[in-house]
């Protein structure tokens, strides 16, 4: 039997000489100790015969045991590795394809399959490709190119996903991932590969083609704008604003070219449209302030899609689902507008200003509800700029119809 | 002895085998079994037995057994359910790629 120092001995020389795995370690020191037990004789030294029977343990160094070793256990890891990045990839591209299809459709499930397609690509696929990649290349310099190529796909993935939900901050991910390809990953890859005689010509290929898809990326985000609160007031339907304005110019026309005997009539007639039309924008401006100013304001906040209306619901009704005082008054202002021409110029001229109670579809059914609730109550934002809107057209059209 | 290409293709089934067929074996005790059993025609390399051992645990076809013998440690290995059926596969594979061999190099049995 081998003394404790011996022991020692052997163990400590294992370590010096690279076994860094303590299971090698100690599997190598019984191997050792059992072989020098069994096999020396008497007249050996222990120093020698340890020695001559380390040297059988390997060809040129006894570290070859733990690289094999190594080798053996990533060469485990690489496989399984392979065998998950091929199944989530085929999983997000079916995923993906079906998402895709019913978001044109307008099935539902569409955006969670999306959602769920992303999430695999960016999160196992991309990491999962980008360590076997680099298992295969030697270059350090190709790694960080490979590093970079998973880090934009990576992030391209999650921006087209916020995208695609309308999630706020999409815009910015987008700009950044089309930014890191322009001027981090295009210049790094081409220049790497340019120097290479081998990879000269494929190089300048894929260059090409990557700046075209990234430059055929980039004009798609300039047409699509983000739907955030500004965007929408701006986007909402500028037409009916620019009738408004054509309307307006007409009746000025118009009121220029009345008798002179109607002109005070008209100055009334001017007067009040005009008073209520400053209340009615006064409100539309009141109200895009108040969403301008809400900080990280969601989406679902500002179109009120959940059940509560959103921003403009809050900022239109109390917690009661009662209008507040600034949009009843709009509708007392329209009614008293409307008695003063329907007295003066007839009722036949009131048509277009309806303030009437209605029918609004609420989920499946229909319910009576108030002229306040019908256009106003869990209205979306671009459509309560947009009811506004049509309220101010309907009233100058209403003013141009009286003018005599 | 063989050379030791021969002996690495074939290094897994001979431990699984030789680890099926008792309880629980240790590194030096395979290596002595199957010098043995060879007549020393077969001797497992060092090199390449514990690289093998290893990768064979993580894989979970071997268990171990970690016993304290004087003042040293040793790890006794045995074969787990998986193994065992991984270790019938590998020897019907090998039996059946011996006679592609022996097909395929026009080795006929000697007849008396």
């Amino acid at each position: 039997m081998l003394n404790e120092r011996q022991v020692d001995y052997i163990l400590n020389d294992i370590r010096r000489n690279g076994i860094q795995t303590e299971e090698l370690q100690y599997n190598l020191l019984d191997h050792i100790c059992c072989v020098i037990e069994n096999e020396m004789s008497p007249e050996n030294s222990f120093d020698e015969f340890y020695r001559s029977v380390l040297s059988r343990f390997f060809k040129k160094e006894l570290k070859e045991i733990q690289e094999e070793t190594d080798l053996l256990l990533t060469f485990k890891n690489y496989y399984a590795m392979k065998k998950v990045m091929l199944r989530s990839g085929m999983f997000s591209a079916i995923t993906f394809t079906i998402g895709a299809i019913f978001k044109i459709m307008h099935y539902p499930g569409a955006g969670m399959m999306l959602v769920l397609a992303i999430t695999a690509v960016s999160f196992v696929f991309l990491p999962i490709f980008f360590l076997v990649k680099t298992k295969e290349v030697k270059e350090k310099k190709e790694k960080f190119i490979l590093g970079f190529g998973a880090f934009f796909g990576i992030l391209f993935c999650i921006s087209v996903m916020f995208k695609i939900m309308h999630w706020p901050g999409a815009h910015a991910l987008w700009l950044g991932g089309l930014c890191v390809l322009f001027f981090l990953f295009l210049p790094l890859y081409f220049f790497t590969g340019i120097r290479n005689p081998e990879t000269k010509l494929n190089t300048i290929l894929s260059s090409i083609m990557i700046l075209i898809a990234g430059g055929l990326l980039f004009t798609i985000t300039a047409l699509h704008e983000t739907k955030d609160a500004e965007n929408a007031s701006k986007s909402s339907y500028l037409h009916l604003r620019e009738s408004v304005v054509n309307i307006s110019e007409l009746n000025d026309i118009k009121y220029k070219i009345a008798a002179d005997s109607l002109k005070g009539q008209n100055e009334i007639l001017k007067e009040k449209t005009n008073q209520v039309i400053e209340k009615i924008s006064k409100v539309r401006e009141d109200l895009n302030e108040y969403i301008s100013n809400g900080e990280e304001i969601k989406e679902e906040n500002i179109n009120g899609a959940k059940v509560g209306g959103g921003l403009p619901t809050m900022y239109l009704f109390d917690d009661n689902q009662k209008p507040k005082p600034y949009l009843s008054e709009i509708k007392s202002e329209i009614i008293q507008l409307k008695k003063f021409i329907g007295s003066i110029y007839g009722n036949e001229k009131i048509e277009l200003l309806n303030t009437s109670d209605g029918l609004k579809i609420v989920g499946d059914e229909e319910e009576m509800t108030t002229w306040e609730k019908i256009y106003f109550y869990q209205v979306p934002l671009d459509y309560v700029y947009r009811n506004l809107d049509q309220l101010i057209l309907n009233i100058r059209i209403t003013e141009g119809n009286c003018i005599k | 002895m063989y050379s030791s290409e021969l002996i690495k293709g074939t290094l897994k089934t001979i431990i699984l085998k030789l680890l099926s067929d008792s309880d629980k074996m240790y590194g030096y005790e395979i290596t002595q079994k199957v010098k043995e059993l060879t007549g020393g025609k077969i001797q497992l390399t060092e090199g390449a037995l514990y690289p093998t051992l290893h990768a064979m645990e993580t894989q979970g076809i071997l268990s171990t057994d970690v016993v304290n013998v004087g003042n040293r440690i040793r790890k006794y290995y045995s074969v787990t359910e998986i193994g065992k059926k991984t270790a019938n596969d590998k020897v019907s594979e090998y039996s059946d790629f011996i006679d592609t061999m022996i097909f395929l190099l026009d080795l006929k049995p000697k007849l008396g």
